[in-house]
């Protein structure tokens, strides 16, 4: 039944006190069994009820032994319970002195834990804050998100339209609750200051679905789900800095856009939402809006695909049963688009929203929770190497104690209090710089990773830290004690006891260890700094440096004709080109890597001739290929003298051009509208493509039109419903050399000009505003850079450390040396090439290891093989150089050591 | 006035006080007297007696079998019990007098 249980309970009773264990031993295990027996016979199971009740026992049973042994041992007898404590103090005295007999080994070890434990801590921290946590939604497990696709036409995904959404849900079974919402600039005026806000329109079903409660007042109703409801609910930070957390908000009348809106709720602190890296304009919204979808949204069948959506599947539907069932609702859904050429089927994704909102910052947070495993390593054997090397150094004064009659228990048990000590200590100190650590680091993140705001060092984290350190205690003091094991049996040879062969052996071992696994971190640091340099250096299809962003939105209450928006435009253009120092400038709808309009086509094209293509589209006043350096393949650009009344002209990229008419020569082609019998527009120039994701995913088709050619019905039906369609600009300024960001003021002015009231937001570089894309490598870089400094620190004060105390202790065979006409600098040479040695042979180690982990890697890194020579050389320099100083400064002591002080009788 | 006694001890010299038992024995009866199974094992029990053996208030009989040692309680060790019973009874009355268990709580 239980006899490996029993055969345990036998060897613990070892950890007894000798004489105990003689007189009381057999019982206790005879009793124990009994105990075990008659359990299992009552009940007929395992009798875990005394298996528990035997080992509570012993856990407070053997210090009580222990503890009554050494009174009994002891010369000056003790037999109050209350001096327990005396004696412990005792002890911790000796231990104490101890440490401070040898600072140095004590300052290393401090350190080398500390650090370990702190950048630990930081790095579980992030990674629990991020990874680990599940959305701060209710049961957010059952939460998809949702898109539609064309994979026939090459188009992966795109947002929900208003038609196609309401179809889905009048659909599905599998769907629980469906919620939906979609962003834009509002123009806040009314109190304070106007300003330009994020605002972020959801369907009344969203936030009851997620469970997201207003901290005062209440969500939207069924009924406010209309155009013009007139409600709005604040962000908790709004309300912070507008209201000052004023509670009196409920009821108060803000201008959104020049119309009145009520507030009837605010959101609490943890009520942010979109959530950073939530796809399509994911960050948290400054208001709500009650989505209330107008008649022309709800017409735009194969139009205006700009809705997030996010559902939550119904009990005990799974993710397949919600595949299966989408795909024949987009079946259907498809249909009422008319007719539709084979092939090019309509689909719809199901995906779990966590999946979408940690996907690509997930492997790479994985992989530093591997580098901090590897840091845990290190740390643990340069401690053990450490203090082995320390306890060899102690060897003669164990011995010597032994012989006179010490318990090897007590000894054991004094080696134990050190090593806690230390690592009570080390912790302190690791959690402190942790939390700093942590700090430093989000700092340096702002809105890179998703939920960085939620790492904190935490009660878990703490606790973590904690099994750290108790793993770094019995590395390290069990690891001399096992080494020590025929203690006293073995002849002691004196004080100078140098350690044996074999000693030295392990000891070297464990330096090597912790070298090749130094060297590991410091080439995927390598890997990952080269891959980084290379998406930077990536032609992104545009010249993002030299050009100056910035936002505006006209209010529909302040420019309700079409043609005074159209005029504003024009004149914001002539203005913006005007200013000195610009070079070039551009009024548009879309700037690269954040272009979310979609529009389907139809192209005169042989192939396909239906098939509506829904395509990135951005409108836009001349100069946005010169403004953005996009190159101009065939034909030209956009002049002042395509205007609405002219014949309509597109400009198509190569892509576009390719997937529908095979060539790059449609020069002449023509395209319209899908949805409305238009007039033909045609195409006057094919330009290079533009990088809208990350690098490394593969271009989309853009189609440029001019922002005179703006449907003038589209923007009065869109101001008539309050609806900002086609009112939202991104102006971009190509600087004529050197900084763009001294246009700000000149630009700001200009704008005010036209108009005082206008807000104007998100003013920066535009490698700034496309820079994010790159964030989530630039933070695996930092914090891998961060280990590999730790590692490469650990490493040097291991392989210092080891030959530290070789130096003291072979200071008499130096001394010897000396006194006998040995040079000076020959013996600090043969202590290096002794230190360089121990480098050398963990370099290879090292390196074999990265070149076979490096296959890990490959998942994040772009362009850069795993086995990229420059990095494993730059490396291996890089740790030789840092070996070569650990081992020079014992090995220059060495040589000035003064014979006549070593040789001195001790 | 003496010293409170552990309640392993307590409870050792009061399983003893029915009477010579054997060391399992003695750890029943204690697990039962003190109502808390997990705080009297055979460390606990035997670790007891070790040291009552050594104050001289339990004496071990000698016995034919080898395997089942039997204890009994001394002259000392029957007054140590009697004083411990006695203040935890003296103990009780200062309870009672000051109501601190109501009706309904007790």
């Amino acid at each position: 039944m239980s006899r490996w249980f029993l055969r345990a309970y036998a060897a613990l009773l070892f950890l007894y006190p000798q004489r105990f264990r003689k007189r009381w031993g057999d019982d206790m295990r005879r009793d124990a069994e009994r105990l075990l027996l008659e359990e299992h016979e009552a009940t007929g199971r395992w009798p875990w009820r005394s298996g528990n009740r035997v080992l509570a026992d012993l856990l407070t049973s053997l210090p009580r032994e222990h503890l009554a042994a050494r009174r009994y041992r002891s010369p000056h007898p003790v037999h109050d319970r209350r001096d327990t404590m005396g004696s412990f103090l005792l002890d911790l005295r000796h231990t104490l002195r101890g440490l401070r007999k040898s600072p140095g080994y004590t300052a290393i070890v401090l350190l080398v834990l500390a650090v370990g434990i702190g950048a630990n801590s930081a790095i579980f921290s992030l990674v629990r804050g991020v990874v680990l946590r599940p959305l701060p939604f209710d049961d957010a497990q059952e939460l998809v998100w949702m898109t539609e696709a064309i994979p026939a036409a090459g188009i992966p995904l795109f947002p929900f339209s208003a038609p196609d959404l309401r179809d889905l849900e009048e659909r599905t079974s599998t769907l629980r609750d469906v919620g939906s919402f979609q962003s834009r600039m509002y123009e806040l005026s009314g109190s304070g200051d106007p300003g330009s806000i994020y605002g972020v329109r959801t369907s009344a079903s969203l936030f009851p679905m997620l469970g997201l409660e207003p901290a005062l007042g209440r969500n939207f109703t069924a009924e406010e789900d209309r155009p013009r409801a007139g409600v709005v609910i604040l962000s908790y930070a709004l309300w912070q800095q507008r209201y000052g957390g004023a509670a009196d908000v409920l009821g108060q009348t803000v201008l959104l856009d020049r119309r009145p809106h009520t507030v009837i709720g605010v959101m609490p602190a943890s009520g942010a939402f979109p959530l950073n890296k939530m796809p399509l304009h994911g960050r948290p919204a400054d208001l709500f809006l009650p989505m209330g979808f107008t008649e022309i949204e709800l017409n735009a069948r194969g139009n205006m695909h700009n809705l997030g959506v996010i559902a939550r599947l119904a009990e005990g539907a799974g993710l397949d049963a919600a595949k299966a069932e989408t795909t024949r609702i987009a079946g259907e859904i498809q249909e009422l688009y008319g007719e539709v050429p084979s092939g090019m089927e309509l689909q719809i994704n199901v995906d779990p929203l966590r999946e979408v909102v940690l996907g690509d910052v997930r492997r790479p947070l994985l992989l530093l929770l591997g580098a901090m495993g590897l840091v845990l390593l290190l740390v643990c054997a340069n401690v053990a190497s450490l203090t082995l090397s320390r306890s060899f150094a102690r060897r003669a004064e164990l011995d010597l104690r032994v012989a006179l009659g010490a318990a090897r228990a007590r000894i054991v048990q004094l080696q134990l209090l050190e090593s806690g000590l230390l690592a009570a200590v080390a912790g302190a100190l690791g959690v402190a710089l942790g939390a700093l650590g942590l700090r430093a680091g989000l700092a340096l993140l702002p809105g890179a990773v998703p939920f960085v705001e939620r790492a904190s060092l935490d009660g878990p984290v703490v606790a973590f830290s904690v099994a750290l350190i108790a793993l770094a205690i019995t590395s390290s003091s069990l690891l001399p004690i096992l080494s020590a094991a025929p203690l006293g049996s073995r002849q002691s040879s004196g004080a100078r006891t140098i350690g044996s062969r074999g000693q030295r052996r392990m000891q070297r071992g464990m330096v090597v260890f912790t070298v090749s696994l130094a060297v590991v971190l410091l080439v995927g640091t390598g890997l990952l700094v080269q891959s980084l340099q290379r998406l930077v250096l990536e032609d992104r299809g545009y010249d993002a440096d030299s050009v100056l962003a910035m936002e505006l939105a006209l209010p529909a209450s302040a420019y309700p004709e079409p043609e005074r928006v159209l005029g504003f435009v024009r004149q914001l253009h002539e203005e913006m080109n005007a200013l000195p120092g610009v070079r070039s400038a551009t009024v548009t709808t879309g700037l690269p890597a954040e272009a979310t309009e979609r529009r389907g086509f139809v192209a005169d094209a042989p192939l396909d001739a239906d098939a509506r293509i829904a395509v990135i589209t951005t409108w836009a006043s001349p100069g946005l290929f010169d403004t953005l350096g996009i190159e101009i393949e065939r034909g030209r650009a956009f002049t002042a003298a395509d205007r609405s009344d002219g014949a309509g002209v597109v400009i198509v990229s190569q892509e576009l051009a390719r997937q529908t008419w095979g060539t790059d020569e449609v020069l002449g082609k023509r395209l319209r509208w899908g949805d409305r019998d238009q007039e033909w527009s045609q195409i006057v120039g094919v330009v290079g493509e533009v990088l809208d994701g990350p690098v490394g995913t593969p271009t989309t088709p853009h189609l440029y039109i001019p922002y005179d050619q703006f449907e003038a019905d589209d923007l009065a039906r869109a101001a008539e419903l309050g609806n900002a369609w086609g009112r939202g600009f991104r102006i971009a300024l190509a600087a004529e050399q050197g900084d763009p960001t001294a246009l700000i003021g000149s630009a700001l002015a200009a704008i005010g000009r036209l108009d005082s009231s206008l807000a104007v937001s998100r003013v920066e570089t535009l490698s700034r505003r496309v820079g994010a894309s790159l964030a989530p490598r630039r933070f695996s870089l930092g914090l891998l850079s961060g280990f590999s400094v730790v590692a490469l620190l650990i490493a040097a004060m291991g392989l210092y450390g080891v030959l530290a105390y070789q130096v003291a202790q072979r200071k008499r065979e130096i001394g010897v040396r000396l006194a006998l006409g040995a040079e000076r600098q020959d013996i600090t040479r043969r202590i290096v090439v002794e230190g360089l040695k121990i480098a050398a042979w963990g370099l290879i180690l090292g390196l074999l290891g990265a070149v076979g982990l490096g296959r890990l890697m490959t998942a994040v890194l772009y362009e850069t093989s795993s086995r990229d020579l420059q990095t494993l050389t730059v490396a291996s320099a890089v740790l030789l150089g840092v070996a070569l100083l650990a081992s020079w400064i014992p090995a220059y002591r060495a040589g000035r050591l003064d014979p006549a002080e070593t040789l001195k009788p001790e | 006035m003496a010293k409170p006694l552990t309640p392993a001890v307590f409870h050792v010299l009061l399983a003893l006080a029915q009477g010579p038992l054997h060391g399992y024995a003695i750890m029943q009866a204690a697990r039962e007297s003190a109502q808390s199974g997990s705080a009297m094992g055979p460390g606990t029990i035997y670790g007891t007696l070790d040291r009552l053996l050594g104050q001289g208030w339990v004496r071990e009989l000698s016995s034919d079998d080898a395997r089942k040692r039997v204890f009994e309680l001394t002259g000392r060790g029957d007054d140590a019990l009697r004083t411990e019973a006695q203040r935890i009874l003296s103990l009780a009355d200062v309870v009672r007098r000051r109501q601190i268990l109501t009706e309904e709580g007790a």
